[in-house]
């Protein structure tokens, strides 16, 4: 196995013409190595210039990847489960993390540094497992609400605070050629940020990451379930269960549906293309009910280190040269990557920024587990299977914590490997 | 002298054997091997020796054998369409007086386009709100709102069956037209005189004649259509609930997405299981009798 991901690493990497293996000791110059998404407009080779400038003898080796972040994910994970040492560090997804760490494939930075703190909590902590943190956080990503300012106005509504709220605006501002909601109901991860957004905002949870309890029984997520599934068809196309983000987004910016949930590059996007909503269009955080919380699920990516790479020491300098406030600054102008340090936000006069920071500081982590991709699975086919109509938003969610209580229990039974890792 | 002989042999072998047992032998030897130990996120990913555990936890995966159903039933009903559809269009093109070049490279342009970029095509065509498939069934008075295609276990099966038809058509299509070509003239001139319709020519000449042209060609979509990732993987990622869950997508997520390395490999090895099978079948029924007739 080992050597079979070590030839399909070498092939792949030779076909985008990128392989060096050459980062031997014996050179004089380091070569650091890291596998990102493709780099259309230079931004990341800029700021790697700067510091290849500040830090003579060290090269950074910008692999670029597909754009897919899980294709991506794919390759990290035939270089390092083959100990190819193609790569010193990893460019992650924050959904990596834990399996990367369970795995033992990156380095535990928690005592690399001291500023922890000056970062937005979620972001860190999505980075964390078991006590370590495996990731410095640069682009910060969470859920939000776009609205039609134009649309509201007409009947005097402010953007809503509760999910009845939202249902009521929408069915008042439905017309022909115009939904109410569009979100992302297709069977993928994206359905699950969705889900846990409504979730925490009926008051649920899905696993709890300290005692791996599950929440998905509980009246509330049944609740959560039973919204998104009312909403197919009344407030949102019927067809919002086949989209991912471009699709809502494309509805949504031609006009077709009042409220989007996606992701900040929406905003992004719009300034650039100059889009003609643009003007008409507010953001505001996902509603509530009471007792319930507003949520945003924690996205984004940052740098991890290798465990096994021989100059750890550079790449640490590397990540604090990307996440350092001059860099973060500089990616946030160049490619608009919003950054997880928090005095970027708090110095900010934009009031766009401030918009986003309202949403980006509820963002919350999805459950830190090494299991997380098969409790997603599990979670993406029920839910979709629910809003589909296949099945009630009940027997759904019983079936999906069977199937959740059957994976973590199977990872607890005992194994005599289980503690070399710790 | 002869020992010389044997030598250069194996030299000149060497190469191709060495490709052969690189590529095709070792991957299938270390797989075997493999599925016999379970390596995941439990065993820190060592591999540590299970004996059959694998395949027990197999035999009770009955999401591994719905995908495997479903698989099948998803390939016979693509590689038949395609079988229809592909001779149907070979015979127009073999009967053509013109154009047959042209209509051989146009038929082609499907099958050479990347899967991946077609199946975010389909998905716009199939899309509830811009679809091209539902303005046309509305204007046409089939449909009297618009569905979302993907979106329902039947039409988005239906849609991956369409969209695979449609790029791998051309495939069957171009192997029939060769088949075509190799029968004699005489053969429906001497039919001809005979007295046959043109039905019972194609049934009695074009059909037999072309049986192990079908074989091939059946077999090399079948064992191809079996293992359907990426059309699946773009147009539903195996949704909606699950409906559309190929054995390669749930191979794929073992392996990658669990990091559950030794049950992939027997999900793999059984998965070549079924594909035996199934070949086995094809050859009963197509490739067996045709030897006898030549």
């Amino acid at each position: 196995m080992k050597r079979i991901a070590g030839w399909i690493i070498a092939i792949a990497l030779a076909l985008t013409g990128c392989g060096d293996p050459s980062s031997s000791p014996a050179d004089e110059t380091v070569v650091l190595s890291v596998l990102m998404e493709p780099d259309g407009r230079g931004a990341w080779r800029a700021l790697f210039d700067r510091f290849e400038e500040e830090h003579p003898g060290v090269r950074v080796n910008l692999v670029e990847g597909p754009a897919s972040t899980d294709t991506r994910e794919d390759l990290y994970v035939n270089a390092l489960l083959s100990g190819s040492g193609d790569f010193d560090l990893v460019y992650a997804d924050v959904i990596w993390v834990p399996k990367f760490a369970a795995a033992g494939w990156l380095e535990d930075l928690r005592d690399y540094w001291d500023e922890w703190d000056s970062f937005v909590p979620a972001s860190v902590e999505g980075g964390t497992y078991k006590g370590g943190i495996y990731r410095v956080p640069t682009q910060l990503n969470g859920g939000l609400l776009y609205y039609r300012k134009d649309l509201l106005e007409e009947i005097g509504a402010d953007p809503p605070q509760t999910f009845a709220e939202m249902a009521a605006i929408s069915k008042t501002l439905q017309a022909a050629g115009r939904w109410g909601y569009v979100w992302q109901g297709k069977q993928y991860e994206g359905l699950v940020c969705n889900y846990l957004e409504i979730l925490r905002g009926f008051g649920g949870f899905w696993i709890d990451p300290e005692t791996e309890k599950i929440g998905l029984n509980s009246p509330a997520a049944v609740d959560a379930l039973a919204f998104l599934c009312d909403a197919v068809g009344t407030i949102s196309p019927p067809g919002v269960t086949t989209y991912a983000e471009e699709d809502s987004r494309l509805l949504f910016q031609s006009g077709g549906a009042v409220f989007l949930r996606n992701w900040p590059y929406v905003y992004k996007l719009m300034a650039v293309e100059e889009s003609p909503m643009f003007e008409n269009v507010g953001i505001a955080p996902m509603p509530a009910n009471p007792g319930g919380e507003s949520a945003a699920t924690l996205g984004g990516a940052g740098f991890a280190i290798v465990k096994s790479s021989p100059v750890k020491n550079v790449a640490w300098a590397l990540i604090e040269f990307v996440a350092s406030p001059e860099s973060v600054r500089f990616m946030n102008e160049k490619i608009g990557l919003q950054p997880a340090r928090r005095n970027f936000y708090e110095e900010s006069t934009d009031p766009m920024q401030q918009a986003l920071y309202e949403v980006l500081q509820r963002t919350t982590p999805r459950p830190p587990i090494p299991q997380y991709a098969q409790a997603s699975d599990i979670l993406q086919r029920r839910l979709s299977a629910a809003i589909t109509g296949q099945m009630s938003p009940a027997d759904a969610l019983a079936a999906a914590t069977r199937e959740t209580e059957l994976l973590l229990g199977r990872h607890r039974i005992p194994n005599p490997h289980a503690s070399a890792n710790e | 002298m002869n020992r010389n002989l044997a030598w250069t042999a194996w030299a000149l072998l060497a190469p191709a054997l060495i490709l052969v047992l690189g590529v095709a032998v070792y991957p299938v030897v270390r797989t075997l091997v493999l599925s016999f130990f379970t390596q995941n996120l439990s065993t820190n990913l060592e591999p540590v020796f299970s004996g059959l555990y694998n395949y027990q936890r197999l035999l009770a995966d009955g999401h591994f054998w719905e995908t495997v159903i479903r698989t099948l039933i998803f390939t016979g009903f693509a590689v038949g369409s395609e079988l229809v559809l592909g001779l149907a269009a070979a015979l127009a093109v073999h009967h053509s007086p013109f154009g047959r070049g042209l209509a051989r490279t146009a038929a082609l342009v499907p099958w050479v386009l990347p899967t991946a970029a077609l199946g975010l095509g389909w998905i716009w065509i199939f899309n509830d709100q811009f679809g091209v498939v539902n303005d046309l069934l509305i204007h046409a008075g089939m449909l009297s709102k618009p569905i979302a295609w993907l979106g329902r276990p039947d039409t988005a099966f239906t849609a991956l069956v369409l969209a695979d038809v449609w790029k791998t058509t051309p495939f069957i299509t171009l192997l029939l037209l060769a088949g075509l070509q190799t029968i004699p003239v005489q053969l429906y001139e001497a039919a001809s005189i005979d007295g046959a319709s043109r039905w019972q020519r194609f049934v009695q000449i074009t059909l037999p004649m072309l049986q192990p042209t079908i074989f091939v060609a059946v077999l090399f979509r079948a064992l191809q259509s079996f293992g359907i990732f990426d059309l699946v993987y773009v147009m539903t990622g195996g949704g909606p609930g699950g409906a559309t869950e190929t054995v390669a997508i749930y191979t794929y997520r073992n392996f990658m997405r669990y990091l559950d390395f030794g049950y992939g490999a027997a999900l793999l090895v059984a998965g070549a299981g079924v594909l035996s099978v199934l070949t086995g079948g094809i050859w009963l029924v197509l490739g067996r009798s045709n030897g006898g007739d030549r």
